[in-house]
């Protein structure tokens, strides 16, 4: 749906956005944070991608395509934020945010000693209930690279279960 | 039995007044941008309008560029029958920052520049060394030519190989009881030294995977001018711990990363601290994989219906671009 410019159209282009806004904010902060593992970062996100809805003016009334759409475009701005940090020496957490971002609180220990790459497609297919094709478009990767990364980090997952049942005993 | 390690994140939400906040700056730029769009349609500024046609000349241009592609014969018109071209992604490689030659056709992001690695540090032997592979999926690239009966690549280098997808290698059925020359119509590994499979079939009914193989013959069934193989070609870039120099390498990534682990494991990740390990990270991975790319190269040798042959060989490196180290393929 391509808008004009009148006041109706802005209008009515202001309602869409808000109601995509409202229903994805979830999904795209939840992305962002099991990607990012901290709080602040998975709002700044959050915020990046509402706007980029403006911008970017994709079709709101195709709901599989929006959320696809969406995703990919967390994922997208997750992955700069990283190539952001690998250039920038960042400031260290002012210790009242850093208290409100232990990843552990909300992340299991499990799913923490997990590399974020087989974090990030196993949350797609088990979370967000994905297919392989759909986490394939999002990431940009072949659907057969989803594929072997959804097991290798399923085989890495349970790898880590079992060293830490062992440990318990 | 997964799914239950992700259920804690349901309690994510998004702070109520944070959304608030970030509806009324989507509103605010939503109507900045509906009166500048009104200004350019009302033809009042003709700034814009100039910028806006000189930028559409130089897209134009651009388009025209990629599409007759980077090697040099398609520009001067020296193509030539039962001869052929290979196309990259290097004119959109240079638009992301990285400076390229006449002779680089194509480049690919590697971990400093924000694509993904694998450090698989839960196969790390007593040593502590860890095994090291990075994939890049190499989108644009293209073999142009007329009569082309087949493309058989090869990679030259130690630790460096192909993860290839050949049609029939994915299903949603169950892996059929057939051999690998059967199944495949499009591609073959006959010429491999080393290849590996890596198909299965997921519980939930699924088979996906890769075949890794330093090797490997497309067959260009449709007599295609023009073969893209972006969405099933993957050049690897793997590190042994049996050379000295690599090893080295090996360790310190193994060394980082577990600080990384620890660092963030502990819950407040001091930011600087963070970052650095990052970096460290990167520059290992670049180090290790300039030592495996060091004289790397890959053959493309065309065979074409009327019975002749073409070899081109690409030198394969890594370059500086804006956002750190890029895989390069280069013509030799």
């Amino acid at each position: 749906m391509k808008f004009g410019t009148d006041k109706n159209e802005t209008n009515k282009r202001n309602t869409l956005i808000e109601k995509a806004i409202r229903k994805y904010a979830d999904t795209i902060y939840r992305i962002a944070y099991q990607y990012t593992g901290n709080f602040s970062d998975a709002q700044d996100i959050f915020q990046e991608v509402a706007l980029t809805l403006v911008t970017a003016n994709p079709p709101f009334e195709d709901e599989h395509y929006l959320r696809n759409w969406i995703c990919r475009v967390t994922i997208n701005k997750c992955k700069n934020l990283k190539k952001y940090r690998l250039l920038h020496i960042f400031e260290p957490l002012d210790e009242n945010v850093a208290a409100n971002v232990r990843e552990s609180d909300c992340l299991s220990d499990e799913l923490l000693k997990l590399p974020k790459k087989y974090r990030t497609v196993l949350y797609l297919f088990y979370f967000e209930e994905f297919s392989i094709e759909e986490i394939s478009n999002i990431l940009g990767i072949n659907p057969n690279t989803v594929g072997s990364q959804l097991r290798r980090g399923r085989e890495r997952l349970r790898k880590i279960i079992e060293e830490g049942e062992d440990n318990c005993v | 039995m997964y799914k239950k390690y992700f259920e804690k994140l349901s309690d994510i939400k998004v702070p109520e007044k944070l959304v608030e906040e970030t509806v009324m700056m989507a509103r605010d730029k939503n109507e900045a941008k509906g009166l500048s769009d009104e200004t350019r349609r009302s033809g009042y500024s003709f700034r814009y309008l100039g910028t806006a046609a000189l930028a559409a000349c130089l897209a134009g241009v651009f388009m025209l560029t990629v599409f007759f592609g980077a090697d040099k014969s398609s520009w001067q018109g020296e193509k030539k029958e039962n001869s052929f071209i290979i196309t990259a992604n290097a004119m959109e490689a240079q638009n992301l920052g990285v400076d390229v030659s006449d002779t680089v056709i194509g480049a690919y992001a590697g971990e400093s520049a924000g694509s993904w690695a694998m450090y698989e540090n839960f196969e790390k032997t007593s040593e502590e060394v860890p095994a090291y592979f990075q994939s890049y999926c190499l989108n644009s690239f293209n073999i142009e030519g007329e009569g082309i009966e087949s493309v058989t690549f090869r990679a030259n280098a130690k630790g460096t190989y192909f993860a290839i997808s050949p049609d029939g290698y994915y299903s949603s059925d169950t892996l059929p009881q057939t051999s690998q020359a059967e199944r495949f119509t499009d591609m073959s590994l006959s010429n491999s030294a080393y290849s590996a499979e890596e198909l299965l079939t997921y519980q939930d009914g699924l088979s996906y995977g890769e075949i890794y193989c330093d090797t490997f013959t497309y067959h260009n069934k449709d007599d295609r001018d023009f073969i893209n193989l972006c969405n099933k070609l993957e050049f690897v870039v793997e590190g042994d711990s049996k050379y000295p120099e690599q090893a080295a390498c090996l360790k310190k990534l193994w060394i980082y990363e577990e600080e990384i682990i620890s660092e963030k494991a502990e819950g407040i990740p001091s930011g600087e601290k963070l970052g650095n390990l990052y970096l460290e990270l990167a520059e290992a991975s670049d180090e290790l994989q300039e030592l495996v790319l060091k004289d790397a190269t890959v053959d493309v040798v065309v065979n074409f219906s009327d019975g002749s042959s073409e070899t081109k060989t690409l030198l394969m490196g890594l370059l500086s671009g804006e956002n750190g180290k890029w895989l390069t393929i280069s013509m030799k």
